[in-house]
């Protein structure tokens, strides 16, 4: 690792509050006497909330985030704006850049633009590429059809689990349930902490990290505590033990946005 | 933590003249320590860090006439001393703790939409260069990012952090004028 990387990750800890007190005091000494730090630290500040919005931290750094990170109201105002710009980066992404930027003012350039830029001919081609990659793509959802897996039958006997989000082990607030013997589903009700998306992504993951669930498309459901999202997984999936439940708001073309964790233990 | 402080203008001259005998570089030296200051309260997950800053400041504000003479070392690293205490006091007073934020909700769709509208206006202030550079930079893709930031660096003949420094700088430019904008159109 080389000093500047070394140096970030050490940024990045104190940011989530994890450094430890002699580290913390030098880092700090440096933060007030060098004002190119100060800046460096923002960079990181910057840094830290996109990976945490493109869901590229780690479990428990997810939850140093959302428990130190996002403790104050400046840093919330942050987040706030860094999903507004991410939404507006989406929609206005750039064609892959090129040899050259010749025109610096083809920051809106579009995929279209792109197109209409080329020669017609390849122009042609590629537009005959994508109708033939969505025909094929459509065609083989319909083959394949919705994962009925995931949906009980008549009768099936399911266990219902409301969860709240944010709720870490850390603070002892870990939702609890019984999942007894002969249960066929056991049913996830996600409250919702924002419903403004046109779906949601919901992903159940175990205690070692591994994701055993990602289901796209799942649409906000009301309940009498309000917005929910349902998750079934088969009860015999899902064994006695610890799991974490990550929820993303889905609004293409943007990518998901991460909104909310819960953490569950399931009992026999 | 609210002590009284009674800080004279002479007491403040003093304190510009112990950062800095030049008016200016004191008062330049003086918004480097107060944003120092604040970054410090923050990143300890105080949320009040522009008043736990400015009580640090009057503190040693009120001292300084006593300590100016026989200081020796850089006077940030004192602020830091007393920020410490300040912080410890802070700390000590919160009963209960302050609520962890368990959520951090997304604004609701209407301010979303002022913030969106916002940032258009804004991007349009930006030099054409540097919306270029900041669409370029922060465009989706997880997997290419670093390739990309990569070739972008080459294009423009900068060293990879400081384009990384520079999309920085535009980027909290163009928060600001959102910011501003949106206290402008909602009132808040």
């Amino acid at each position: 690792m080389s000093q500047a990387q070394e140096g970030r990750r050490e940024t990045k800890q104190y940011l989530l509050g994890g450094l430890p007190p002699d580290a913390l005091r030098a880092l700090e000494e440096r933060l007030m006497t060098d004002p190119a730090y100060l800046e460096e630290l923002s960079v990181c500040e910057d840094e830290l909330i996109d990976d945490y919005l493109r869901d590229a931290l780690a479990p428990g750094e997810r939850e140093q985030f959302e428990r130190h990170f996002m403790a104050t109201p400046a840093r919330q105002q942050k987040l706030r704006f860094a999903r507004t710009f991410r939404r507006y980066v989406a929609a206005h992404a750039p064609a892959p850049l090129g040899k050259k930027t010749e025109h610096p003012n083809s920051a809106r350039l579009n995929f279209r633009a792109a197109l209409m830029g080329l020669n017609p001919r390849v122009g042609l081609a590629l537009a005959a590429g994508l109708l033939l990659c969505v025909l094929g793509g459509s065609w083989l959802l319909f083959r394949q059809g919705p994962n009925t897996d995931d949906i009980p039958r008549a009768g099936a006997r399911i266990v219902a689990v409301e969860l709240s989000p944010g709720l870490t082990r850390a603070d002892g607030e870990l939702t609890r349930a019984s999942v007894p013997a002969g249960t066929d589903y056991v049913q996830l009700r996600l409250a919702l902490p924002v419903n403004e998306y046109q779906s949601y992504r919901g992903e159940i993951i175990a205690a070692d990290g591994r994701v055993l669930l990602t289901r796209d498309d799942l649409k906000a459901e009301q309940s009498t505590h309000g917005p929910v999202v349902v998750l079934n997984r088969r009860a015999g999936l899902l064994p006695p033990g610890d799991y974490r439940v990550r929820l993303s708001g889905l609004r293409p073309p943007a990518p998901p946005e991460s909104l909310a964790t819960y953490a569950l233990r399931l009992l026999p | 933590m609210n002590k009284e402080h009674d800080i004279t203008p002479e007491d403040f001259d003093a304190l510009l003249r112990w950062l800095n005998p030049d008016r200016a570089g004191a008062g330049e030296k003086y918004e480097e320590i107060r944003g120092a200051l604040i970054k410090l309260f923050t990143c300890r997950g105080c949320r009040e860090a522009d008043r736990l800053a400015d009580e640090t400041i009057n503190r040693v504000t009120g001292k300084v006439r006593t300590i100016a003479d026989t200081y020796v070392g850089n006077p940030a690293l004192y602020f830091y001393g007393v920020a410490y205490k300040v912080l410890l006091e802070y700390q000590r007073k919160l009963t209960p703790p302050a609520p962890l934020p368990v959520h951090v909700p997304a604004p609701a769709p209407a301010a979303e939409e002022v913030e969106y509208e916002c940032l258009d206006q804004c991007m349009q202030q930006l030099a054409p260069a540097e919306s270029a550079l900041i669409m370029e930079y922060y465009a989706p893709g997880d997997d290419s990012a670093a390739a990309r930031r990569k070739q972008l660096a080459e294009q423009l003949g900068l060293p990879l952090n400081a384009l990384r420094i520079r999309a920085f700088r535009i980027r909290a430019a163009l928060q600001e004028c959102v910011f501003r904008c949106v206290a402008g159109q909602t009132g808040v």
